[in-house]
């Protein structure tokens, strides 16, 4: 036992010996797993609020469909809803697209009814839009932070309808660690987002809220029954219903439905990372040649240096793994995914105002340990392992 | 005679040099530099523990924001994009039932658009046809 | 002197291709070492005299031929038993083979730890190494912060730390100035005297110390012997 504790010493030692080829080995493999890392949070974060949207959101999703695209439909069929049994709640919704301000910021407006904003909101600053009020916004913080809005800034005319123009006042802005979702935000009411795409009568869908079990019932007679089509008519839109299962079934789940990450940075890891850690074996390795020849011509059994060499990868493995781990943090808790955010977050730009999700849970980090030992191994034991099969005479040559 | 045998001696009896270079007063035959990267690396992995662990139990305090605000909207937002411009799909599958920029099944990849392709979660489309439903109304 | 061989060559061959072109480094060489003795190879450079000490000493495998040691052949050895064998011979190398960036009493004691040997136990023998040697002083120090002497002493003291049965040396005076190289032949004729078989390769026959056997080299053959 003393003997490989002894042994194991001189791979700590095998790591000054070469202090240079150690810090680029570890360098270079943490330079390789950062950004896998950071990725990996970043899907998983993104995964469980996007749970939480499925598991919190409502029961079915009514919207229409009309050659292959998702259409508006009519507020009035809300009541074609509430009749089937099952059904506690219908609520329709606007879910729209906009571009805002000098530089066209893109926003996503959403507008509910305003009896839904009856409670306070403790995920914004300032308050929801209020009873029988117009044009009464909630930014998100993204972009109130683009359009350097504060709360009761007032803004300009940005839309134009029937009723001509209007001044909006902001009147919350979303805290930044409220879901992601909300950065590029504009939440009003119904009548408000109505006003602004100048579609009066039309929503997007219909949240239904059923009773437990009902959820398949309702989507079948919602199928059977509603119709969006104008008496008279024999065209429009047909109804769609998606069911929470659809949306949890599309939601990816393990480390292979992170897609991106995988196919994006499988490559870089094992392709590149492999490549450069073989590059830095090769510095200084004459010498070490040289060395595990002298160990050798001293009576080192080859078992015995690459149990040295063994050691050796494994602590700068370790070293790599949990300076990714700790940098990765720092990248994502710190400096809030500056950069990294916007290269895998659509919208989200250098230094986003919204706080990034991240969850590093503990299989994607004990997966960073593992790819790092593998690719330190991969480079450095094939060489001390020739080295060591090789006569004395000859790795000292 | 230089290399003549000597009485066995123990190596606590070495003395340094005096113009031996060394920040700190470390006996004869004891090298510290081993000892500190391994204790280095042992603490930095620690660290990474512990901070990964700090960061997992944190988390639901970090997501109190996020129930509120899924209740209040119904449940929105799904993917890795913060506004409808790019794949709306990418916002919110809801929101879209296919991404307008798919441009199918490429040759040798599963990207269905550009920014599918960088994403770090990419979503099957829901189909667009109901399931066949049943008289009795199951699918 | 005892009668008992401690190593012995049949035949030996030891062939270096470098392209089409061939060296026959040891060629058809036969001899026999006794146990204790003090025995000097001498030649020119290229005689051969490296070549057939890495035979004999296990770190190079022969083209033909045999060696022997303590009766047994080493093509019969696996590379565990290689290993193990090496731990019975001291390596004293021409350009001294220390690991740079270890200190002296480490590079003295790290054959030792695959043998099981504690720390502490390495620690006192470096300590007694170091003071036989001289190099009381000098114990974590780096070997490039060491004269060539030194250096060489240190690589005796390394060889000698494992307390083998023979001492195999190359050419371990040709680095270094008369002083020392004066010193580090006494070093190994005290060795001798304390009945450890020595053999060395030098330049010179007449370095090798009186009583000794002294064999002449050239193209990898033995030209002549005799004792001094």
């Amino acid at each position: 036992m003393t003997k490989f504790i002894e042994i194991a010493g001189t791979g700590v030692t095998a790591i000054l010996l070469h202090p240079w080829r150690s810090a680029v080995t570890a360098g270079a493999v943490t330079v390789v797993l950062l950004p896998y890392l950071v990725c990996l949070g970043l899907s998983h974060g993104l995964r469980l609020e996007a749970e939480s949207s499925i598991q919190l959101g409502a029961d079915l999703y009514v919207s229409g469909i009309q050659f292959g695209h998702k259409v508006p439909i009519p507020l009035v069929a809300k009541s074609q809803i509430e009749r089937i049994d099952g059904v506690t709640e219908v609520v329709p919704r606007i879910v729209g697209a906009i571009a805002i301000g000098r530089n066209r910021e893109s926003a996503v407006v959403v507008g509910m009814p305003v009896d839904r904003f009856a409670t306070g909101a403790s995920f914004l600053e300032g308050r929801l839009p209020g009873q029988n009020s117009v044009n009464e916004l909630v930014l998100g913080s993204e972009l109130a932070h683009r359009l350097n809005l504060k709360l009761d800034s007032r803004i300009p005319p940005f839309y134009q309808n029937a009723q001509g123009e209007k001044v909006s006042s902001v009147v919350g802005i979303f805290r930044p660690d409220a879901p992601v979702w909300q950065a590029n935000l504009i939440l009003t009411t119904l009548t408000t987002a109505a006003a602004i795409f100048n579609q009066e009568g039309l929503v997007n869908d219909f949240l239904v809220y059923c009773r437990p079990g009902y959820e398949d019932h309702v989507r079948a007679k919602v199928l059977e029954t509603v119709s969006y089509r104008a008496q008279g008519s024999s065209g429009g839109p047909r109804p769609m219903v998606i069911q929470r299962t659809d949306l949890t079934a599309v939601l990816p789940t393990g480390l292979l439905g992170q897609q991106g990450v995988f196919e994006l940075h499988f490559v870089l890891v094992f392709a590149v990372g492999i490549l450069v850690v073989l590059v830095t074996s090769g510095l200084g390795l004459s010498e070490r040649r040289r060395e595990i020849g002298i160990l050798k011509a001293t009576g080192w059994q080859t078992d015995e240096i690459l149990f040295r060499s063994l050691v050796e990868g494994c602590l700068l493995s370790l070293a790599a793994a949990a300076l990714a781990i700790v940098l990765g943090l720092v990248w994502l808790r710190v400096f809030n995914g500056f950069w990294i955010a916007g290269v895998f977050l659509y919208g989200a730009g250098v230094s986003p105002a919204f706080r990034v999700p991240f969850v590093l849970a503990p299989a994607p980090a004990l997966l960073t340990v593992l790819i790092a030992l593998v690719v330190v191994m991969t480079g450095s034991i094939y060489s001390t392992w020739r080295a060591a099969t090789a006569s004395p005479a000859e790795a000292m040559r | 005679m230089l290399g003549a045998r000597v009485a066995p001696r123990s190596w606590t009896t070495l003395k340094r040099p005096a113009n031996f270079p060394t920040f700190f007063n470390i006996p004869v035959m004891k090298r510290s530099g081993p000892r500190f990267i391994f204790v280095g690396i042992l603490m930095l992995t620690m660290l990474a523990a512990a901070a990964l662990t700090a960061d997992n139990l944190s988390l639901a305090r970090r997501r109190s924001h996020a129930d509120e605000f899924q209740r209040l909207l119904g449940g929105l937002g799904l993917g890795p994009s913060v506004d409808l411009a790019g794949c709306p799909m990418c916002f919110d599958a809801r929101a879209s039932f296919a991404c307008k920029e798919d441009e199918g099944a490429l040759p040798g990849s599963k990207f269905l658009c550009r920014h599918h392709a960088c994403s770090v979660l990419r979503y099957r489309p829901i189909p667009l046809e109901p399931a066949a439903i049943h008289k009795d109304g199951t699918r | 002197m005892s009668d008992q061989v401690i190593l012995e060559t049949r035949n030996l061959c030891k062939v270096f291709r470098a392209g089409k072109s061939e060296v026959r480094a040891v060629d058809d060489l036969s001899v026999s070492i006794a146990a204790g003795s003090f025995t000097a190879l001498t030649g020119p450079s290229g005689c051969g005299k490296t070549t057939l000490l890495s035979l004999l000493g296990a770190l190079d495998r022969p083209s033909s031929g045999q060696v022997f040691f303590l009766g047994r052949e080493l093509s019969r050895y696996s590379d565990v038993e290689l290993a193990r064998l090496r731990r019975r011979m001291g390596f004293v190398f021409q350009n001294f083979s220390l690991i740079a960036g270890l200190p002296v009493w480490d590079n003295i004691t790290y054959p030792l730890i695959p043998r099981g040997v504690g720390r502490r136990e390495r620690r006192d023998i470096a300590a007694q190494m170091l003071a036989r040697f001289g190099l009381d002083d000098k114990a974590d120090r780096s070997p490039s912060e060491l004269s060539g002497g030194e250096q060489q002493r240190v690589a005796l003291a390394r060889a000698l730390a494992g307390q083998p049965d023979i001492i195999l040396a190359d050419e371990p005076i040709s680095n270094l100035d008369p002083v020392n190289s004066a010193a580090v032949m006494s070093c190994l004729q005290q060795i001798h005297a304390e009945g450890k078989t020595v053999v060395l390769s030098v330049h010179e026959p007449a370095i090798a110390p009186p009583g000794s056997r002294v064999i002449s080299m050239a193209g990898g053959r033995i030209q002549r012997e005799e004792i001094r």
